[in-house]
């Protein structure tokens, strides 16, 4: 129990009627009619609730010796029970007394009440059974109601004061609000929804200040608008009727009053806002609305606690004789609690909907209930209690003596504090300074009321209110956490309650770590954290991984295992110091490797029993120890299941805290890049969020985190390994590592047909070493490897698989001469840090052991394929990575090999080609010289082809290549595919260095290789074209190939392309070489006569040939081609040739004299038209008038209208200025009737005329 | 299961931002669909009743941000999901490629106990726009899904309605059958073996 309260009595008289504070004024009614006024304010702590001392508790100097930290008030009467402080004690005490300023005799009847109404300044005062308004400041009356007689109570509203309160304890979240930092309204609508989900509800209970930015929203729409008029409510019932009487502030004598009859008769009221009353009839709860004087019923749901309290509870709403009715605004959260005898319910201020968890039930009937900021204080018969609204926790409670008066307690909410009246003594209440408040809950750990607290207070006391709140949600989930592991079958509800806690409020991943056993981090070295030692109970993260552990296992497994010829890890690796030794003094237990210990593990939970039953040696040889161990691995047993499921819980908060983590790894990222920008900060819970909150090195933090949930995974869910390992993470490589090759799934995974049954027979020694084998997580590892881009290590381990060698630790990290000393370093690491404490997969069970690594997986990695797909994903900056590891895919399976350079990606896009090439055609090994050829050719093709390459020594390469495969002596069907291949690419690409290929074909034609030069000479032709040079590719045609159709072919192609100078230019060229040569450019060294004049003879053949068939050869001047002929060329040959061209000529000559008539025809055609235009005309003078408008025309400029307008007489004359409507008049006319517009109005200036 | 409860199954669509994944919830579930990018903030759901083998189910489906700068939800979101939707533009690489990311950040993010059974269901929004924009083929977005543990694939239109009732008709049935599986998970302890162990401990002992 804590102390909120500490009162001291400040006025004894002996008849105080009634009582009220005003300000810094204190009234007192006496029984004799009398107002007397105390002043408060030569008080000396008149400090006021919103001056309160943030730290040092009020001094309570009325109290006599009362320690003010004191929990209780115990020094006023040691001999009480300190739980249970007396009412009594404090009448008792003598206090600073208030001495009166003034007295003032009102009536001689007794004024049993009093109320003030600030805004009109009125005190209202109940006595003779009567209302009387009297004026605060003169205490003459103003009025008295006398329609009030009888009244049964009365109550005041003024909207003023109602805003000061709620500026008062709305203050600090108002403004919360207005800073939140997504300020669309669209987020706030989303986030408004999302809290509505019920999904969201149990999170969020654990997170007020979700529910503080609701309430909020809330608030603002009962606040009143300021324009409007500003009102204040006077209401009281007589019997079964509500008077209420509104003033408007500025003119208090305009006032109105309305009457609202009910069905029953009214025991109390209250007012909710300026238009709502609550009513407590006799036998239920209405809602006056004011404005419209209407009922409504107030929706109270029926509540059904438990079977026992409801059946009471309804009775006792449906009208027992005497029943309280209480109504208690809790102003700082916008909530009402309507109490009714000993049961009570929350309500939303505005919609009157009752909140969540809104019940709350006391354990006797209050006589009253009042709000003291921010609990509730409940007056009962025989104590005073303040509690809690939010869960009706009691923090403080104060027995009243059976013999006690009638006690009345007023709070003035302005100052926050309490006064209450019994008998003659009247005492002031202050309420703690609520930082000392929030300590003493901390310190005695009653962690809810401290974090409720926290919550409601606004940051004006409680600066660092948010760090503060996380704090105590933290502790709280901390003790939650560790009060459901120290149960003997702990809740994983609970344990996932927790661990949401922690996340939602950010606990460093350090701090909850510290639960948990080191084991579980993988991290040796991190710093624990301290601020739970001897707080929580930390029995979980001090157990050992011997103490998950059996002995018994280790003994007879440990044997086994020895036995069998398994090459264990810690055989491979001598100077790792055996893992649990030192530190252990079970016997058996020093024997154990890491591999063992987990063989003994798997075998521990699943095959224990059946092991010591199946074989009676070992059974006998234990059997004196059965009973102790039965003992001992319950308790083991316990240990371990308890772990999984607090690691279960884990899981979760690490999956949560490594996403926050990411996104502010990200911002720090961004924050770097672009220093000095106004990047918005990151925020949480409407506060900047700093970034090291998590831990001062946040990629430690992260390290530690990720490492933790692979750690966990591997224990629980291992195949969600593969997913951690292929996205962003911060997994440090050597616990991946090491936990990975040395970890060993259990035995059960053998048995593809697992039947829930786990016996000795999966252990055979046969077996084994495949399992051990297939227990490591190559696949994620090697997945791992590639998110860390440590894409060596990767391919090595491929590689290594491939070869079927063995794995080691030690083989991930072969000695490298650039990574000696990190090599060393590690492993000076590894022998100093106590011991890398292995892995429990003990805690492997059927539900979370899956096939991941089966054989087939296994085969799979071994396989070339999977060097092959790692390195497709490889780009340019591992290109020599790529050259060293697709050696053996590359040796296997050729084919699939070469996909690392043919597929269409952006990696193999990326690779540098010229590089690609050189390591193709010299860094691998062929037996088969053109099977290189036909890679490389086939990569060349991608590159030109698919990547659009344009480097032209790649084409010339290209072409080289195809050249070589096109050889004559192993002539086959690629061959020709080959040569076709470079036809088509001489001809159509232009990429190629020219020159280069020329003299590649030229060497070839030259080589004497093949038989048939003549397809290389062909391929010369259009590389020739290409560098312009036409006469040599004619030469080569026409001499070389006597490819003559193709060397007309030539000619017309240049027509097309090069126009029709060009075309001629070469078609005459060509003529030239038939018929000026001397034939011995065909035929070399021969020089017999007779040959010569047939070749001579054939080549004009060729050449009339060519004349008579070549589609543009009339074209060709015959003049220049008579000039050609040699002069013993009988006519009779070129007879036909003449023909031709005279025909040609004569249908030109015809055709141009045709032309030239028509011409004529068309000159006569317009002389025509050009007379008849001259010779028309209007004449114009003085009487001429307007064809439009019908006035004169004067010297004004006009317009005649167009012969060919037949709707008007044409040549009409009219005004320029009316032509714009003569035409749309006609075009009216023209589109009801057709025909064609007005144009062609000519005009003429008055010059013209 | 009990009958009384009605079941409902917990979908998240996940994916690159402006994929489509409010444009294919809203024509599944409101027949509508909107030109206007309007990027999801946080996340959102919308509620759809449906008869699966005359069982009446409400599905719940879960919109979330692509967009990183939106994305705040975490374990909280994804707990209890009963299917996962992955969602890509076929006229997007980069989206696709990611989808190997979202798969594996949805199974951390919602611990899926079982990764290898959980279902997933990819969609492969974006086909009325033209076959020449497209840059990720049907072939190879089935291959992904086959690798993947034969996931069922859909290509579809929201913008014309095109499979989307078939594809959520799979996404219905498979966390429906999920949700089956989750509540057999639930109600049966996994420490059960454990203890079945230490009951045949005693056994060995009396004898």
């Amino acid at each position: 129990m804590s102390t909120v309260i500490s009162p001291r009595s400040i006025v004894r008289a002996p008849s105080i009627s009634c009582f009220l504070p005003v300000d810094n004024r204190l009234l007192i009614a006496t029984i004799g009619g009398e107002i007397i006024i105390y002043s408060t304010t030569d008080d000396d702590s008149n400090s006021t609730f919103v001056n309160d001392p943030l730290d040092s508790p009020v001094t309570l100097t009325s109290l006599n010796n009362s320690h003010p930290t004191s929990p209780i008030l115990s020094a006023v009467s040691p001999s009480n029970n300190p739980g249970d402080p007396s009412l009594q004690n404090w009448l008792d005490s003598t206090g600073h007394q208030l001495t009166a300023v003034t007295k003032f005799q009102i009536s001689s009847k007794p004024i049993t009440e009093m109320k003030y109404l600030k805004d009109l300044n009125y005190l209202i005062l109940k006595y003779d059974n009567c209302l009387h308004l009297y004026n605060f400041s003169t205490f003459k009356l103003v009025k008295t109601l006398v329609n009030s007689k009888g009244l049964t109570s009365y109550a005041v509203f003024s909207q003023m004061y109602e805003s000061e309160l709620g500026e008062i304890y709305n203050h600090q979240r108002t403004k919360e609000s207005n800073n939140n930092p997504p300020k669309d309204k669209d987020i706030q609508s989303k986030l408004h929804k999302l809290d509505s989900y019920s999904l969201y509800q149990n999170f969020y209970d654990h997170d007020p200040f979700e529910e503080s930015s609701m309430s909020t929203a809330s608030f603002t729409t009962t606040a009143y608008a300021p324009d409007d008029m500003i009102h204040s409510y006077l209401a009281y019932s007589v019997k079964r009727r509500l008077y209420i009487i509104s003033w408007d502030i500025n003119d208090s004598n305009s006032f109105k009053e309305v009457s609202i009859a009910l069905p029953d008769k009214v025991r109390n009221f209250e007012f909710l806002n300026s238009t709502k009353i609550l009513v407590g009839l006799t036998s239920d709860f209405d809602i006056v609305d004011i404005p419209t004087g209407t009922l409504i019923h107030l929706p109270l749901p029926a509540i059904s606690i438990n079977a026992s309290y409801s059946s009471s509870f309804l009775s006792s709403f449906s009208g027992g004789p005497r029943h309280n009715l209480s109504l208690v605004k809790l102003i700082h959260n916008s909530t009402l609690l309507v109490a009714h005898d000993r049961t009570s319910i929350k309500l939303h201020n505005a919609t009157l909907e009752p909140l969540n968890k809104s019940y709350l039930t006391f354990t006797s009937t209050p006589i009253s209930i009042h709000y003291l900021f921010p609990y509730i204080v409940l007056v009962t018969t025989t104590a005073i209690e303040i509690r809690d609204p939010k869960n009706g926790y009691l923090l403080q409670s104060i027995s009243i003596g059976h013999s006690q008066s009638p006690i009345s307690i007023i709070v003035d909410p302005i100052q926050n504090f309490l006064y209450l009246q019994s008998g003659s003594t009247l005492m002031q209440c202050q309420p703690k300074s609520f930082i000392s408040q929030l300590n003493s809950l901390e310190a005695s750990h009653r962690l809810d009321e401290a974090a409720n607290l926290a919550f409601q207070l606004p940051e004006t006391f409680l600066p660092d209110k948010t760090s503060r709140l996380r704090q105590l949600q933290i502790k709280k989930a901390a003790r939650l956490f560790s009060s459901t592991v120290a149960m003997r079958s702990p809740s994983d509800k609970k344990l996932s309650e927790a661990m949401e806690l922690f996340s939602s409020f950010l606990a460093p991943p350090e701090l909850v770590l510290s639960l948990f056993p080191r084991f579980v981090t993988g991290h040796t070295e991190y710093s624990r954290r301290t601020e739970f030692d001897g707080f929580v109970d930390t029995s979980l993260s001090n157990i050992t991984f011997d103490d998950l552990m059996l002995a018994d296992d280790n003994n007879i497994l440990g044997r086994e295992v020895s036995n069998s010829d398994i090459v264990t890890v810690q055989g491979s690796r001598p100077s790792t110091p055996t893992p649990f030794a030192p530190s252990t003094p079970k016997q058996g237990m020093t024997r154990s490797s890491s591999v063992m210990n987990i063989t003994g593990d798997s075998k521990s939970i699943y095959s224990v029993g059946t092991a010591t039953t199946s074989t009676p040696n070992r059974m006998h040889h234990h059997h004196h120890h059965r009973h102790h161990f039965n003992k001992e691995q319950v308790r083991i047993k316990q240990n371990r299941k308890k772990l999984m499921k607090a690691i279960h819980a884990l899981v979760g908060y690490l999956a949560d805290t490594r996403r926050k983590i990411g996104k502010m790894l990200q911002y720090a990222g961004e924050l770097n890049n672009d220093s000095g920008s106004s990047k918005p900060l990151l925020y949480w819970k409407t506060q900047p969020l700093p970034l090291d909150i998590f831990g001062a090195d946040l990629n430690k933090v992260a390290t530690l985190v990720d490492d933790t949930l692979f750690c966990c995974y591997l224990m629980i869910s291992p195949l969600l390994i593969g997913p951690l390992f292929r996205v962003n993470n911060w997994c440090s490589v050597e616990i991946v590592e090491e936990r990975l090759m040395c970890h060993r799934k259990s035995i059960i995974e053998d048995n593809n047909s697992f039947d829930g049954s786990f016996d000795d027979s999966g252990l055979i020694a046969g077996r084994e070493d495949e399992s051990i084998i297939r227990g490591k997580f190559y696949t994620e590892l090697i997945d791992f490897y590639h998110g860390k881009k440590l894409h060596g290590k990767a391919l090595e381990l491929l590689k290594r698989l491939g070869n079927d060698e063995e794995i080691t630790i030690e083989s991930l990290n072969p000695d490298d001469e650039t990574d000696d000393e990190t090599d060393d370093e590690m492993r000076s690491r590894s022998s100093d840090t106590s011991t890398p404490e292995s892995i429990p997969s003990l805690l492997l069970t059927p539900a979370t052991v899956h096939l991941s690594n089966s054989v087939e997986a296994l085969e799979a990695l071994r396989s070339p394929l999977s060097t092959i797909h790692y390195l497709l994903k490889l780009n340019q900056d591992y290109l020599r990575l790529i050259f060293q590891y697709i050696m053996w895919p590359m040796s296997v399976m050729p084919d699939k090999a070469m996909l690392v350079f043919l597929a269409d990606s952006e990696e193999n896009e990326s690779l540098n080609r010229e590089s690609v090439v050189d390591f193709l055609m010299t860094g691998l090994d062929f037996d088969d010289e053109s099977m290189r050829l036909k890679y490389v050719i086939d990569y060349l093709e991608h590159v030109i082809g698919d990547f659009n390459d344009s480097n032209p020594k790649l084409h010339t390469k290209y072409v080289e290549l195809l050249l070589e495969l096109s050889s004559e002596e192993n002539r086959d069907l690629s061959t020709s595919a080959y040569y076709d291949k470079l036809v088509a690419f001489v001809s159509t690409t232009n990429n190629y260095e020219p020159r280069t290929c020329l003299r590649l074909l030229q060497t070839r034609v030259s080589q004497g290789i093949d038989a048939d030069v003549s397809r290389f000479i062909y391929l010369q032709t259009f590389i020739y074209r290409r560098l312009g040079d036409h006469l040599q590719v004619l030469q080569l045609l026409v001499w070389s190939l006597h490819d003559h159709a193709r060397a007309s072919e030539y000619c017309s192609e240049l027509f097309k392309q090069d126009g029709e100078r060009v075309g001629k230019h070469w078609l005459y060229e060509l003529l030239k070489m038939y018929l000026k040569s001397d034939g011995k450019a065909a035929l070399d060294t021969e020089t017999d006569d007779d040959m010569v004049y047939g070749v001579l003879r054939s080549n004009l053949q060729h050449a009339l040939e060519l004349l008579e068939t070549h589609r543009y050869a009339t074209r060709l001047q015959l003049s220049q081609i008579l000039g050609l002929f040699p002069g013993e060329v009988p006519i009779s040959m070129i007879a036909s040739m003449f023909a031709k061209h005279t025909t040609m000529q004569s249908s030109t000559l015809a055709k141009s004299r045709t032309m030239q008539a028509l011409a004529k025809v068309e000159l006569i055609k317009h002389q025509h038209n050009l007379l008849s235009m001259r010779s028309k005309s209007v004449v114009v003078d003085s009487t001429t008038r307007c064809g439009w408008c019908g006035k004169g025309l004067g010297g004004s400029v006009i317009g005649i209208v167009p012969n060919f307008h037949k709707s008007v007489s044409s040549g009409m004359v009219i005004h320029y200025g009316c032509i714009v409507d003569f035409e749309t008049h006609c075009k009216k006319q023209v589109t009801g009737g057709g025909g064609g517009g007005v144009t062609g109005m000519k005009v003429i200036k008055f010059g013209d005329r | 299961m009990s009958s009384r409860k009605k079941t409902l199954l917990k979908v998240i669509v996940l994916g690159d931002s402006g994929v489509g994944k409010t444009s294919l919830m809203q024509q599944f579930v409101n027949g509508k669909f909107s030109h206007q990018y309007k990027a999801t903030i946080g996340a959102d759901f919308l509620t759809k009743e449906l008869n699966i083998d005359d069982k009446n189910v409400t599905i719940q489906l879960w919109d979330t941000a692509g967009q990183e700068r939106f994305q705040s939800l975490g374990v909280a979101f994804y707990r209890g999901a009963d299917c996962c939707v992955l969602v890509y533009d076929v006229t997007n690489a980069k989206s696709f490629e990611h989808l190997g990311f979202w798969k594996d950040e949805f199974l951390i993010q919602a611990n899926i106990k079982n990764p290898n059974s959980f279902p997933f269901v990819v969609l492969g929004n974006k086909i009325d726009i033209d076959e020449s924009k497209r840059t990720v083929a049907n072939k190879k977005a089935m291959q992904w899904c086959e690798e993947k543990g034969n996931i069922p694939y859909f290509e579809t239109s929201a913008k014309e309605a095109v499979n989307i009732d078939q594809a959520f008709d799979i996404v219905a049935r498979n966390a429906f059958q999920q949700e089956l599986e989750n509540e057999a998970e639930f109600n049966e302890d996994y420490s059960d073996a454990i203890n079945i162990q230490l009951d045949g401990d005693q056994g060995g002992c009396a004898c």
